[in-house]
């Protein structure tokens, strides 16, 4: 093995962010523990950043005693597609999806029909603290359900995309957009099998995609290029993920944002241990754009500030790295 | 800053660790690994009993050298009683009078030993002149008991008459005599025919006065009243195995004449259980090893350990400097046994977490819960590896059969796993049933099974089976049951607990290297390959 190799991969190790690193250098070191709740229980985070204007998904109602499960249909009204959500929940775990009230019962996304009795058993459950990251008991959000606008032109949708910001003292370092799969069953996450997308942060301009650990172009269910496009409105998304930070000042946080047909950028939630695969779906280590906001010498004490110093960085890496053949 | 506390406390408690270690190997040396030679153990007798009025006097047996075991130490643990005793002698039991003259409370005392492993005891002979005396003071005592009299008037003939059971009973003892004349021939010939209900010892074992409860006290009695001389000894199987609560063996001994002591007479019960086990005798005769004529309720615990570790010279303290006084004081052989096997097990629980950390912050193994693989791995040790694992194994399916059945019902999430839990429990009070019957003996220690975490790494992976698919399971089954056979195979390899135990202070260090851990900022190893595509990309821009 040549030694410039070896020296190449040494680099490139340098760059990248490794979990144990996260958690010390960077969790443990500057994310302030009282702030936490502020993301780990979404009403709490909602009620945060209604307080400074920014959207957020209608709440249709929150849930908090199971005396109140069994009055569902009162707290609905005439809201006919909607999410459930634990309160506390990690990971995606426990939401589950209504995507029309039929007159059999609940329509999934998947298209599976669920009587109101499983409905209620699963909220049950969510009070219960099955779903909840302490095991405490939780509470239940319903939440209208959010109609995605199109963001890769002519892509079906399988669920709902969103666009995770990783935001490092409030200035944007990465994002990428998460596209569920039918595989996925219509959830984001890359772990369940979702597909990230990286995106260019000055340029909103996808370079990159990444499936179940392995690089991809193509998507793998619909034969469609993932990479080059442009993510609509991408301003107002880097605009008001940066705008996060001052209703909820975590310097190492994830923001994630749907775009709605209707209402357009919704933040969806804040996360406080956002993980480390963006790396992967980006195809870039962190570290560079991490140490280069601990080097700023500019001010970033404003929105706008932080933006600039963002959009200035030398991502400029549109074009994405020749792929290993697959 | 925070880099500099954390330097200053890794090196105190590494250097505090070293500096106690370096210390007391300088002033009183131990050795590193348990000394090979002549195996030993701590016996311990724990005596219970209320006052019923004062004074207190207990008339306790102990133990002499005997088997094949030797007593190199002991101490007596009184709490304000005077205690005397008989010099130890071979084979010759020892009387001991504890006394106290005043106290209402429940009272408590210990006698504790260290035995070893002897060849030259078990050779001890008796000259011909101690056996003469021996065997003619033995009858003597024996006549004057009340069994021996009450067995007597029940053969005599009386007048004319001869009993029908004097009769069978004569015929017995004639019949073995006239095969035989070595009298420990005859004592086992005896016990083999009483075993074999040749004779009916019914009527004898119902003798009145004092009963003889058994057929080895009814061949002890019988014999001893044909003029050989045998007595009952009640002793304690020896084993390699930590234990409490140790149930008490009894045997029949003889006195050979030509061998010159007091030999076992092997009885077919033996055959079955005892025979290949070594025997450690307590205390002889008919009667139990303690009497507290002013006691109520007294019951006493045998606890046995291995004790390789335990010197045997014993240092005579007054010599002592007072920081060797300090030193001498961690000596963890000073504590009552129970505490003294609590101990080894909680000690190496923090080589357990190491490893785990090293899995999980180095390797990067994923386990179900944190300190699951340790608590597993510390129930492995009582059951074995193999029954161990098919246990868990058992129990985690049985488990999630349980489970996927009542999740159908929709139940709530307390209920369900309460549920699950009191099934699980019932599957071991049966499988615990089941061992006794088919005679393994670790059955019971599936109880140390932590239940309660148990169930809920159940529910975790259930969870996880619906949410991540079998794969992950499987990947974070596989990573559990790799922690856990490393943590067992370390935690119980008799090396690291006795050096634990004889050197707690090195758990300083192992503090020293946990924070190290804590603040340890590098690349898990299967971070390598998660990010293999990232570190073997090409430079192709800046």
């Amino acid at each position: 093995m040549p030694f410039g190799t070896l020296i190449n991969w040494w680099r490139n190790k340098q760059e990248i962010l490794n979990l144990n690193q996260r958690n010390v250098s960077f969790i443990l070191a500057e994310n302030d523990r009282s702030l936490y709740p502020w993301v780990d229980n979404k009403r709490k985070t909602k009620e945060r950043l209604a307080a400074v204007d920014l959207a957020t998904p209608n709440l249709i109602a929150t849930l908090s005693t199971h005396r109140e499960v069994s009055r569902l249909e009162s707290y609905l009204a005439e809201e006919k597609a909607f999410a459930i959500k634990p309160t506390q929940g990690s990971g995606g775990g426990g939401i589950l999806i209504i995507a029309a009230r039929t007159r059999k019962g609940y329509r999934k996304a998947s298209g599976q029909i669920l009587t109101p009795d499983e409905v209620a058993f699963h909220m049950h459950n969510i009070l219960s603290g099955l779903y909840s990251l302490s095991g405490q008991e939780d509470e239940v959000i319903i939440e209208s359900l959010i109609r995605s606008a199109e963001i890769i032109p002519n892509l079906p949708l399988c669920g709902v995309p969103d666009l995770r910001i990783l935001l490092y003292r409030g200035v944007p370092v990465a994002s990428m957009l998460r596209l569920p799969t039918f595989d996925s069953e219509g959830k984001a996450n890359l772990h369940m099998g979702g597909i990230g997308v990286g995106i260019d942060i000055a340029t909103g301009l996808t370079t990159s995609a990444i499936h179940q650990n392995r690089f991809i172009e193509h998507h793998p269910e619909f034969d469609m290029s993932l990479l080059g496009h442009h993510i609509p409105q991408w301003e107002t998304v880097l605009s008001i993920a940066a705008q996060v930070y001052d209703a909820i000042p975590l310097n190492y946080m994830g923001v994630d944002i749907v775009i709605d047909q209707q209402q357009g950028p919704l933040i969806l939630e804040g996360n406080a241990r956002p993980g480390i695969s963006i790396q992967l779906a980006t195809r870039k280590g962190l570290l560079p754009a991490l140490r280069r906001v601990q080097e700023a010498t500019v001010p970033l004490d404003t929105v706008e500030a932080r933006l600039a110093f963002a959009c200035q960085q030398p991502q400029g890496v549109a074009e994405p790295y020749a792929l290993p053949t697959a | 800053m925070r880099n500099l506390s954390i330097w200053i406390s890794v090196i105190f408690f590494i250097a505090a660790g070293v500096l106690i270690f370096g210390y007391r190997q300088l002033n009183a040396p131990l050795p590193i690994v348990p000394a090979p030679e002549q195996p030993k153990w701590q016996l311990e007798i724990k005596v219970n009993f209320l006052p019923l009025r004062n004074p207190l006097l207990i008339n306790w047996q102990l133990p002499s050298d005997n088997n094949g075991y030797r007593i190199i130490d002991e101490f007596f643990i009184t709490k304000g009683y005077g205690v005397e005793t008989d010099e130890n002698r071979p084979l010759i039991p020892r009387n001991s009078r504890w006394s106290k003259q005043y106290s209402l409370n429940n009272q408590t005392v210990f006698y504790r030993a260290i035995i070893s492993q002897d060849e030259a005891s078990s050779k001890y002979k008796f000259t011909e002149e101690e056996m003469d005396q021996l065997k003619k003071k033995y009858l003597e005592a024996y006549a004057e008991t009340t069994s021996a009299q009450s067995l007597k008037q029940k053969l005599s003939t009386r007048g004319q008459e001869v009993s029908p059971m004097a009769m069978s009973v004569e015929q017995l003892l004639d019949s073995i005599r006239q095969k035989t004349i070595a009298p420990k021939i005859f004592v086992r010939r005896l016990v083999r025919a009483l075993e074999q209900e040749e004779f009916s010892t019914n009527a004898l074992v119902q003798s009145d006065i004092e009963p003889l409860r058994n057929t080895l006290e009814v061949a002890w009695a019988l014999s001893n009243y044909s003029g050989i001389p045998t007595r009952i000894a009640n002793g304690i199987a020896v084993s390699d195995q930590e234990g409490r609560y140790l149930p008490i063996v009894r045997w029949i001994e003889v006195l050979d004449e030509e061998e010159g002591r007091w030999e076992r007479v092997l009885t077919a019960e033996d055959d079955k259980q005892v025979r290949k086990r070594q025997l450690f005798a307590l205390w002889y005769g008919k009667l139990d090893m303690l009497s507290i004529p002013n006691g109520l309720r007294e019951s006493y615990v045998v606890s046995l350990e291995p004790a390789n570790y335990i010197s045997s010279q014993v240092s005579n303290e007054d010599d002592l400097s007072p920081p060797q006084k300090l030193l001498s004081m961690i000596n963890f052989g000073q504590l009552p046994v129970g505490s003294q096997i609590l101990l080894k097990f909680l000690l190496v629980i923090p080589i357990g977490t190491l490893i785990l950390a090293v899995a999980r912050q180095f390797i990067g193994i994923k386990t179900f819960g944190t300190f699951m693989p340790i608590l597993i791995a510390l129930s492995f040790k009582e059951t074995g590896l193999m029954i161990g694992l098919g246990l868990l194994g058992g129990v985690v399916i049985a488990g999630l059969l349980t489970r996927s059945y009542l999740a159908k019902l929709q139940l709530l999430f307390v209920p369900r796993i309460s549920a699950v839990m009191t099934i699980l429990i019932l599957l071991i009070a049966v499988l615990a049933l089941f061992f006794e019957n088919t005679r393994i003996e670790s059955g019971l220690a599936i109880f140390l099974f932590p239940i309660v975490i148990l169930v809920m790494l159940i529910e975790r992976l259930a969870l996880v089976l619906d949410e991540a698919g079998p794969d992950e399971a499987m990947a974070t089954g596989f990573g559990t049951l790799l922690v856990v056979l490393a943590c067992y195979f370390v935690m119980n390899t008799s090396q690291v607990r006795y050096f634990f135990f004889t050197f707690p202070e090195t758990l300083l260090i192992i503090v020293g290297i946990h924070i190290l851990l804590g603040r340890y900022a590098g690349f898990r190893l299967t971070e390598y390959v998660r990010f293999q595509d990232l570190i073997t990309r090409k430079p192709n821009s800046p």
